[in-house]
């Protein structure tokens, strides 16, 4: 199992990572990580439904209300950078 | 150190109900013991004392003037993992990308503890994002095993196994994804038990993978974990996979003998366990005979699958999950300002560590467009097959004995380097987390002086079996009742 550059740098940018010294181990290990997964080729998975949930529960319903939960300040007192009641980000776009 | 936190918590929620000790009492001791010892072994990232201290102090008051009930957790002194949310109170996840996070709400097990009058005394050390089998990938450093501090505790809740091995507190609740709960409480000597999928809410537990994380009990005996359960289980409306049970009382079966119930002995289990362990395992066989049960090997073949399954269902979930994490809302933020998309990858690349990134990127391959059916929906599938492979094996018995890690504690830097050989860590835990079964670990003999856990599995729903198997065990054994001495 072999992860070309382009498919790596593919994943990173998926991921929202970067790499730079760690990149050739994150690589090697990925590598046998996923060569392992070759294993499971072996069963035979034909007709299988694939599970989406392990206790069988059923539909699960609340009432379909507001419900005030945390306030404003509550929210935004985490946020790195905030200002007049809102998040503050870097620039989304490049040009003007 | 003194002595009062060598006893259960169920012995210990008798003595406040009959008023031989007060909760001041029980807390200043277990403040005096984190004091003493927890530098030794770093099981908590944050430390309550002088709020502890009050709360104690408050409860004596009221319960003198009957303004309270006693109830299990009255004065107890508690330790949450660090993945559980409590408001006001730094919760951190073992990372550096929530290191100043204060949560603006607790846990849905939060909430009971605190309804119940428990007294929460800190933070529990834990691997990042509960990523880890040895506690070492916390950005908080590592947590050391009490019964040999050159060694690790487990993971990925060392923290909350090692803080109630070396008596710093009564009990904690862990998270157990793939084995987060069982395998600490067997490498630290303690008794951990990861319930039935649904049976505690995850609300304000930070996810990590959701189809497999469940919060369950820290404590020494099977007994005190039933107790606690009876406390943190129930529906709750925030967590639409969590259900309300057909029965209210998890140790309503401690009292009844296990004569004549079947225990199956999966074989598939032992093959990469240590010939200690196994010996150990022998004569835990032994006991259970001895009280009655009937004992046979069975065969689970899909177990040697379980570990590729799990290491392409959790990663998937987690590169999911962890997405949330951008920098803006809450968290780190790096220092990079040219763009929003930099902000973005750099806030991410310099707050999460190796293993963490490892897992997304692990999960981002298996879920990407031209890999999910062979690696995602392929493992859905055999994961189908391994609850029928269960379903089919209980038919046949009422529970199954394994042991709980394939090693004892190992040495700190031993497995770093080695993902694969830190995974196999969790080869006898991460098949019941991918079936949803409940199971618990108890101590059941010592090798060179390490802890040595068996497991004892149960049916979905068989939560009672399960600690009515480990309460006959301990009612007739000594090993729970070894401490470190520290």
């Amino acid at each position: 199992m072999k992860i070309s550059k382009e498919e790596f740098e593919n994943l990173s940018k998926l991921a929202s990572l970067s790499f730079d010294s760690s990149k050739e181990n994150i690589v090697q290990d990925l590598e046998k990580i996923l060569s392992r997964f070759e294993s499971l080729s072996k069963i035979d998975t034909a007709n299988v439904e694939p599970t989406s949930h392990v206790t069988n529960l059923k539909n699960s319903m609340r009432d379909d209300k507001n419900k005030k939960i945390l306030s404003k300040e509550e929210i935004l007192q985490n946020s790195p950078e905030n200002t007049s009641g809102q998040i503050k980000i870097p620039r989304v776009f490049d040009n003007e | 150190m003194n002595k009062l936190l060598e006893l259960s918590t169920t012995e210990l929620s008798n003595l406040i109900s009959s008023k031989k000790i007060s909760c001041e009492e029980l807390v200043s001791e277990s403040i005096q013991n984190i004091k003493e010892n927890d530098s030794k072994i770093n099981s908590f990232i944050t430390i309550l004392d002088k709020e502890a201290l009050q709360k104690a102090k408050d409860l004596d008051n009221k319960f003198s003037r009957k303004e309270i009930e006693h109830s299990f957790m009255t004065g107890i002194p508690i330790m949450l993992k660090d993945n559980i949310a409590t408001k006001g109170i730094k919760t951190t996840a073992g990372s550096k990308i929530l290191e100043n996070y204060i949560s603006p709400y607790d846990s849905f097990v939060t909430k009971k503890i605190l309804n119940n009058n428990g007294v929460i005394i800190g933070k529990g050390n834990l691997d990042e994002f509960a990523m880890g089998s040895s506690n070492e990938t916390s950005y908080f450093g590592p947590v050391k095993n009490p019964w040999d501090t050159a060694r690790v505790p487990g993971g990925s809740s060392g923290g909350p196994a090692a803080a109630v091995s070396a008596g710093l507190v009564a009990c904690s609740l862990g998270s157990d994804t793939g084995g987060s709960i069982r395998q600490p409480a067997s490498l630290c000597g303690i008794t951990g038990m990861k319930p039935t999928y649904g049976t505690v809410s995850r609300y304000g537990l930070i996810a990590f993978a959701s189809s497999l994380d469940q919060i369950g009990p820290f404590a020494r005996t099977a007994e005190d974990c039933g107790n606690i359960l009876n406390v943190i289980s129930g529906k709750d409306y925030n967590d639409s996979t969590s259900y309300e049970k057909d029965f209210n009382n998890f140790n309503s079966k401690i009292n009844q003998d296990i004569k004549g119930l079947k225990i199956g002995i999966p074989k598939d289990y032992l093959k990469n366990v240590d010939p200690e362990i196994k010996i150990i395992l022998e004569n835990s066989i032994k006991e259970f005979e001895n009280l009655g049960a009937i004992a046979e090997e069975i065969e689970l073949p899909l177990t040697e699958y379980c570990m590729d399954v799990y290491y392409i269902i959790a990663p998937s979930e987690a590169s999911s999950n962890l997405s949330r994490y951008d920098g803006v809302k809450y968290g780190h933020r790096s220092s990079t300002d040219e763009n929003s998309r930099a902000s973005l990858v750099d806030s991410r690349s310099e707050g999460f560590g190796d293993e963490v990134k490892r897992r997304i990127m692990i999960g981002t391959y298996t879920l990407s467009a031209g890999y999910y059916d062979a690696y995602y929906k392929k493992a859905q599938q055999i994961r189908t097959l391994i609850v029928e492979e269960f379903e089919n094996a209980f038919k046949k018995f009422d529970v199954l004995l394994a042991p709980t890690s394939p090693t004892t504690a190992f040495k700190i830097n031993e497995k770093t380097n080695d993902p694969i050989k830190m995974y196999q860590s969790d080869l006898c835990t991460i098949p019941v987390n991918i079936a949803g079964l409940p199971a618990i670990s108890i101590n059941a003999g010592f090798d060179k002086n390490l802890p040595v856990g068996i497991q004892i599995i149960g049916p979905q729903n068989g939560d009672q079996k399960v600690i009515q198997f480990a309460h006959k065990f301990q009612e007739n054994s000594k090993w729970h009742l070894k401490y470190p001495k520290i």
